[in-house]
């Protein structure tokens, strides 16, 4: 890898080809997916946090490109291929090795686990949690403005649909509340 | 050159601020308004979205109202931000939960004293009773409840049996009932507590009121705490008091205006101006009759004053007694997490803040003798962060990982099926915790900015630990089937009081029972900082109570032949 900041690959907006590649492996074994739904690489989590270190986490973007080259030496050094040609066992040791690591092995663990979270669950504006995979997973219709009485005792996971704030903002224009 | 003047300059738009303005405006005074932040609009308050606001501080995280805070004189200082937000302040984003403070809670010293004996008080403890009594507060509480829009039910109507007395009942019925309160409510029934519905500062239904402003009924959204109100149910100043003062023309609300000193005349008894940076950054100064610091949260407000200084004033204004950054408190802030396996409870739906809540282990509610420890605080049925996907993510027991598949799975299931049971616990201002200035830390003018030290004492410590016990024992009396303590070791920095604190000794408190500033009459003081002691309950609905009280006096000493007539 080189020293100086890498290239933004394809349609990344920072992250190189092969970061944003391992920041899915990354992302996939966070939230794996299964039965209950998408994957948080496939919900679009490393979309969300590639946009985020082209603005507000912009000072992070040395951290992201030193733990993901970092990463990738420590699996061709355990198993001789990059981290994302591993098995998911395999990523999961890793990980779980970074999570109790080195100072900057457990610091750049808990940043990615935290952005990747962010993505998978904030509101889909942001790039992640696309298609609501996040919020359908834990029964969270979002941003829809209003319950009802009869929601807030029914003592089920509602089934209401999803809405982004965007969704919401939308559908308000001419009712009064003024629009973004 | 026409001269910058103002009958008041008020420094601060928030809920003390806020009403501040619509008094004396509405009573012909001519105002300005120095506000650090923005007016915002719809389109920056009409917003849900958990990560830009709760996570984010969308409303509050700006590089422009840093403060550092630091643990003991030993300890280094860390810069966090503080919860101002422009105009309408903290009350754009709080959780509204509204109280009057209770009757002994104005005399917790003498109290404590009285029933326990002095031994009981900590050694180095600053605990002083208020210079005034619940009665005298009373009206102007009933007049906040009233403007602002509040929603609850008085003790006689199954609302908090340790309530101080009311006339009348709230103006506003309690918000509706779900799953989580009905959770909570009987678990403490079953312990023999006294549960009742959270009084909110956030509308049950739709209002007018006195103010002639129609607002709509909150709407349940559950984007509430870190948010403002997408209705504007949830009372601010901005929706509430300030379009009140607006509307008569007399307020010049200056924004972006960074107040950074109060300029007194050659006796250095009489307030005459005010100095500010400007949204350009260049210093301006506009000259005031009367002046009123208001500027939120304990910090900045004391900072303004320890920036005032003059040769008649070297320590700052307001500074003769030496008490001016002393006596601080904070509410230490416990939480909970509960998991329920039997019933779905979707408590991220609502103000998930103003819910159940019991009193019965506030205050000195409960028998101390005993224990090690005085005082306590409210218990809440609340949610964990602001109650949406992304804090429950950080909600997670000890024994289940936090990544992967079995990670994957909790979320899924308990984000449903979780209530967060939390507390406001008092702390008792002593002398190890003070707001002052930190020299290694500038403004991006230059300027100093505050730095509050504080740190939990070991009466804080037993208290917790007594309080984390009871809600344990809640959550299993409630039928979780696993609860766990999520926030055991809180800092002692919520809800901040004291540093400019009131009394009725001149040696022994900063400003008079009016919030007036001892040595310079023309300068008043509202805010928490005001407050010789802070009790277990969220303080804002004194703050806007203790205001009102002040505008009255100033309106009252102002007229012809008052004490401050002569400044006006």
């Amino acid at each position: 890898m080189t020293d100086g900041p890498t290239e933004a690959g394809g349609d990344w907006q920072t992250l190189s080809s092969l970061e944003a590649a391992t920041l899915e492996a990354i992302a996939a074994r966070i939230v794996p997916g299964d039965d209950l739904g998408p994957s948080a690489a496939e919900a679009g989590s490393v979309v969300y946090v590639d946009r985020a270190l082209a603005g507000p986490y912009q000072t992070l973007r040395t951290e992201y490109q030193q733990g993901l080259a970092a990463l990738d030496t420590a699996a061709r050094d355990s198993y001789g291929c990059a981290f994302t040609r591993l098995g998911g066992a395999e990523q999961d040791t890793l990980l779980s090795a970074w999570e109790t690591g080195t100072d900057a092995e457990r610091a750049f663990f808990t940043m990615v686990r935290r952005h990747v979270l962010e993505g998978f669950f904030a509101d889909p504006m942001y790039g992640g949690n696309q298609d609501f995979a996040g919020w359908r997973l834990v029964g969270f219709p979002g941003a829809v403005g209003a319950y009802t009485a009869a929601e807030m005792q029914s003592g089920t996971v509602l089934a209401k649909g999803y809405s982004g704030l965007q969704d919401w903002i939308a559908r308000q224009t001419g009712k009064g509340i003024a629009p973004a | 050159m026409s001269r910058d003047r103002a009958d008041a300059v008020i420094v601060g738009l928030g809920a003390a601020g806020g009403v501040l303005a619509k008094e004396l405006t509405t009573a012909g005074l001519q105002v300005v308004a120095l506000e650090r932040g923005a007016l915002m609009g719809p389109s920056e308050l009409h917003v849900m979205d958990e990560l830009g606001m709760t996570v984010r501080g969308g409303l509050w995280a700006n590089a422009n109202q840093l403060i550092t805070r630091r643990l003991d004189r030993e300890s280094p200082s860390v810069i966090v931000n503080s919860q101002a937000a422009g105009v309408g302040g903290a009350t754009l984003h709080w959780a509204a939960l509204i109280w009057r403070f209770h009757e002994e809670d104005f005399y917790t010293r003498t109290s404590t004293l009285e029933r326990y004996g002095e031994e009981a008080l900590p050694p180095g403890n600053l605990v002083a009773d208020w210079p005034m009594r619940y009665g005298d507060l009373a009206p102007f509480y009933e007049q906040a409840e009233g403007e602002l829009g509040v929603s609850g039910v008085w003790a006689h109507g199954g609302g908090n049996p340790f309530d101080a007395p009311r006339d009348r009942d709230f103006p506003l019925p309690p918000l509706l009932d779900d799953a989580a309160s009905r959770t909570f409510r009987e678990g403490a029934l079953k312990l023999g507590y006294h549960p009742f519905p959270g009084p909110a500062g956030i509308l049950s239904r739709d209002y007018t009121g006195p103010l002639g402003i129609a607002r709509r009924g909150c709407q349940y959204c559950g984007f509430c705490r870190h948010h403002a109100c997408i209705v504007d149910a949830k009372t601010s100043s901005l929706v509430s008091v300030i379009p009140v003062a607006r509307a008569t023309g007399r307020l010049d609300m200056r924004t972006g205006c960074t107040a950074m000193r109060v300029n007194v005349d050659a006796t250095g008894t009489r307030a005459r101006s005010v100095s500010y940076y400007d949204p350009q950054g260049a210093l301006r100064e506009v000259e005031a009759g009367l002046v009123f610091v208001a500027a939120g949260s304990v910090a900045e407000t004391v900072r303004l004053l320890l920036l005032s200084t003059s040769d008649h004033h070297p320590a700052g204004l307001g500074n003769a007694s030496n008490w001016l950054g002393k006596g601080f408190a904070g509410h230490m802030r416990p939480s909970v997490v509960a998991l329920y396996d039997d019933r779905v409870l979707n408590s991220f739906i609502g103000p998930n803040h103003a819910n159940d809540c019991i009193d019965d282990l506030n205050a000195d509610h409960f028998d101390h003798t005993g224990l090690g420890f005085l005082r306590g605080g409210v218990v809440f049925q609340d949610v964990y962060g602001s109650g949406g996907p992304l804090s429950f993510s950080e909600a997670v027991p000890p024994d289940v990982p936090r990544w992967g598949s079995a990670y994957k799975a909790y979320v899924s299931r308990y984000f449903t099926r979780h209530l967060s049971i939390g507390a406001w616990l008092e702390t008792l201002p002593h002398e190890g915790a003070f707001v002052d200035l930190d020299a290694a830390v500038r403004d991006r003018f230059g300027l100093p900015v505050a730095r509050i030290t504080a740190k939990r004492q070991p009466q804080d410590d037993r208290l917790l630990a007594f309080m984390l016990d009871r809600m344990m024992e809640l959550a299993a009396a409630t039928g979780a089937s696993k609860s766990w303590v999520q926030v055991g070791a809180p800092l002692p920095d919520q809800h901040q009081a004291g540093g400019t604190r009131m009394g009725n000794d001149p040696e022994m408190s900063v400003t008079n029972a009016w919030g007036q500033v001892w040595d310079v009459p023309n300068v008043f003081v509202a805010s928490a900082s005001l407050f010789p002691s802070l009790t277990g309950l969220n303080p804002t609905l004194t703050i806007f109570a203790l205001a009102y009280r002040q505008a009255a006096f100033v309106l009252r000493e102002a007229a012809a032949g008052g004490s401050l007539a002569r400044y006006l």
